[in-house]
Order: structure tokens, then sequence, then C-alpha cells
């Protein structure tokens, strides 16, 4: 298969994988943190947004310790898979999905926040239960904060760099993502076909946020971020 | 909607991995010469190519990186993982010895652009890293102390890359990619100046079958062909000596 077909849909694949894993993981988390008054929620927020200030490269130095085959959670994981984490596509998966935690539980954490408390009460004194409650009035009211957190999820999944090329490992067909797929262009200074992936990155991610404005501006919230 | 949502996520699913493959990890100076070696390989086997700096590359393998061939650009690093089991004994052998050489501006006479660099009159000069690339350690020893007029780059490709963007007047780099870069691309007109041997450490480049591909029958199939006269004409042809060590 041509090398860049084979650098999209990895990219595609691992964005979509770490998008229904980020919101499996993140609804609860994010529903916790907008409801508890636990003394540690301000530890846990403050765990969640940490790959937003700190550099990729510290968060790829202790993935790349804790992946190793040598480590404790390295042999789990081979004892549990039989085949090795470190420089895999479940590496790059594990990886994206703390990377882009913030992306998602942000907006689904305001998106709860702002829910309509006395709706839920009502609707609990009139004999709902809660899974009434969650699939009537909870999930069709957040349901762009779903939207915002799977968009933003996934297009950062896209433009992931300094951890894939950390953990990953630049192998074509399994670590081998877009972001890297660039890199190596420029590296062997194949400038056009450089030009190509670079662009159609441009334009995907033009179309992707352009997308989530616009739906956004339908609504009175005004902000990306609920 | 699910059922969609269940086959979009198995058409994602791996395809099966081929047992034929080779995985090489190769040292940025050889990619080049190894993408020809490949087409040249009569084999049904395929090889799958990775590469990044020597040193990078060492990292990655002592982390678990999956590669059954290592291509280096030295013997040290080849040496110690065959001492430490991650590579399989007696499978190292040298393959190519490296040139350094000088890329200068359009038209500069190499004996001039030789003492240009020497006597702090180039304003920027880029190398390897030194520190991971063989070739970044032969392009210091040549300007005898790294000082704020050289840029490094992660390895050969890269401290050219700065070089054929504009962005240094010189780079210290392999022959072998600048030959690459020359014949291929649509390079901007530049000198290309091999240097004298003599003048930096030999750059042994030695290649080594990994622990986890001890089995791969295509992978010591490709270090025989690496070996064969035919292979070791081409590998001339890039930008290396062809000497017995």
């Amino acid at each position: 298969m041509n090398p860049d077909l084979t650098a999209i849909i990895l990219t595609l694949k691992l964005a979509t994988i770490t998008t229904v894993i980020l919101i499996l993981v993140g609804t609860p988390l994010a529903w916790w943190l907008a409801h508890s008054q636990h003394r540690l929620r301000s530890v846990a927020e403050a765990f969640i947004a940490l790959p937003l200030v700190l550099p990729p490269t510290v968060i790829g130095f202790y993935l790349l310790i804790v992946f190793a085959p040598s480590s404790l959670p390295g042999q789990w994981w081979q004892g549990l898979t039989g085949t090795q984490l470190a420089f895999s596509f479940s590496a790059l998966v594990i990886g994206s999905v703390i990377y882009s935690l913030p992306f998602a539980v942000q907006p689904l954490k305001n998106t709860f926040a702002q829910l309509p408390h006395n709706l839920l009460e009502a609707a609990a004194t009139m004999g709902c239960n809660r899974w009434d409650r969650i699939r009537n009035i909870i999930f069709p009211l957040s349901k762009r904060g779903f939207i915002t957190a799977a968009t933003l999820g996934f297009a950062h999944t896209v433009g992931e760099f300094g951890i894939v090329l950390m953990i990953g490992g630049n192998i074509p067909g399994e670590t081998q993502v877009l972001s890297i797929a660039l890199y190596d262009k420029v590296e062997t200074l194949d400038y056009s076909g450089a030009h190509w992936l670079a662009a159609g990155l441009v334009i995907f991610s033009l179309i992707v946020l352009s997308a989530l404005y616009a739906s956004q501006r339908n609504t009175r919230e005004g902000s990306l971020w609920g | 909607m699910y059922r969609r949502l269940a086959i979009l996520l198995f058409l994602l699913l791996p395809p099966a991995a081929e047992a034929t493959q080779v995985h090489v990890a190769v040292a940025s100076n050889f990619r080049p010469t190894l993408e020809l070696l490949a087409k040249e390989w009569q084999s049904n086997h395929q090889l799958l190519i990775s590469s990044a700096s020597t040193g990078v590359l060492y990292a990655q393998i002592v982390h678990g990186a999956p590669y059954s061939l290592f291509l280096a650009a030295d013997d040290k690093r080849p040496i110690e993982l065959e001492q430490s089991g991650t590579g399989v004994n007696g499978s190292r052998f040298t393959y190519a010895r490296g040139i350094l050489a000088l890329a200068a501006p359009s038209g500069t006479h190499c004996k001039l652009a030789m003492q240009l660099i020497a006597n702090a009159a180039a304003r920027s000069i880029s190398i390897a890293n030194p520190a991971t690339a063989p070739f970044g350690q032969a392009a210091a020893q040549i300007l005898g102390e790294v000082d704020d007029r050289v840029v490094k780059g992660e390895n050969v490709a890269q401290a050219l890359h700065m070089f054929a963007s504009g962005n240094t007047q010189y780079s210290l780099t392999a022959l072998s990619v600048l030959k690459h870069w020359q014949y291929t691309s649509e390079p901007i007109p530049a000198s290309i100046c091999p240097l004298d041997t003599s003048l930096y450490a030999p750059i042994w480049q030695q290649a080594v079958l990994l622990d986890r591909a001890k089995d791969n029958v295509a992978a010591k199939e490709f270090l025989v062909f690496l070996q064969s006269s035919h292979a070791q004409s081409l590998i001339e042809q890039a930008g290396y000596l062809r000497e017995p060590m």
C-alpha cells in the first residue's frame, strides 16, 4: 500500500479509537468533576489538565519508561496480551488518551455543570429512575458538549507529535502517523511529499474547527470550551 | 448505527502481520542507499525501513523497539548490543565506511571552503548531533570546538535539510546523503567537498542482527545480500569507502 495512505489510515484509526475511549472514560470523570464536593477534586482536575501545560517530552519520557519490556507495567501487558507494549500501536492509544484527556473532559464538565438541576429533581420526583434521567434529560441536553469533546479529542490526536515521536519510533503501519510521516519526509528532503501532507493537515484542521465553531454559533454558549 | 460503527472499527483493525517482513532500523546516512538496495534485492520478502540517528535507534532498541536488523553508522553501538545479548553473537560486520563531506555555497572552491570553516569566517554550519550521530562526532572533530556558529540537527539528513532549505551556509554531513540529494530532488546549487578521511576517526558502519529476529530467515538473507559484491559496489557508488576493517 502507498505509505502516505498507510499513515492516513493509521492516523484515523488512532484518532477514532482514542476518541471512543476518551468519551467512555471522560464522561464519568467529567460528571464527577462537575458535581463532586470531594476535597481531592482540584487535585484530580489538575492531573487531567497537566498535558495542557507540560511539554510532550515529559509525558513521552515517563511513558517510555513505563512501557519498556523491563518495567512492571510492560511485563503485565506482555503477560496479558502476549505482545510488547513499547513502540506498538496500543502504546500510542494509551499515550493519546492521556494527552487528549483534558480536551474531552473540559467541555463535558462545563456542559454537565450547566445542566438545570431542578429539571433532574423534578424528573426524579415524577418517578424517573437514574437511567431514564440519563437517557431523556442529560444526554439530549449535553449533546453539544459531547460533540465538542469528541471533535477536539479527535483533532488533537491527529495533531499529536512529540509523544508519538518519543514512544512510537517511526514504524510504518504501526506508529508512523501523519505528523511523523511528514517529519520523515522533511528529514529525507522529500519536500513535495511534505507539502502534500502538510497542506492536507492544514485543510483538515480548518474544516474540523470551522464546523465546530459554526455549530457553536447556533447556540447561546459562545465559547469552544462550553 | 451500532452495527455500522462495529463494522467501521473492524475495518480499522490492523492486517495480520506478514511473517516475511524484515524491519530495518537504519542510520539516516544510509537510508537512501538502503532504499536503493531494497529495490535490487531479489527476494519475495519485504523491507520495512525506519531511520533516525544511530544513537536514537540504539536507545529505541534498548527500550524494546521491534526491529530485526540494525544498520548503524558506527561500530560502538552494534558491539554494545552484541555484548548485552540484544544483538545476535557473531552476526555483526562492517557494511560500509562512511565519508564526511562539506556542502558549501555554490562556486566555492573546496580548498577555500575548508579554510573558511576552519578560521571562523563561515557564519553558520549545520552538523548532526555529535551525541547521537557518529557523523556529527566526526564533524565536531573537524571543527575542533562546537561554537555558536554550529547548529545541530538530529541526524545527518536534518543537518543537510538545514542547508538545503537555505538556513545555514555550510553543512558537514554524510557524502551519501549529499549525493542522493543532488541526484534526486531539485537541489539548490552547492559545492560538495568530500573530506580527506585522514582528518577524522574512521566511520566504520556496522550491521547487526537483533536477537528478536534470530530465527528470521529473511533478515539473515538480507544480511548475506548486503555483503555480496553487487550490493557492495552499489554502496560504494552511493558515497562510501569499500575497505576491509
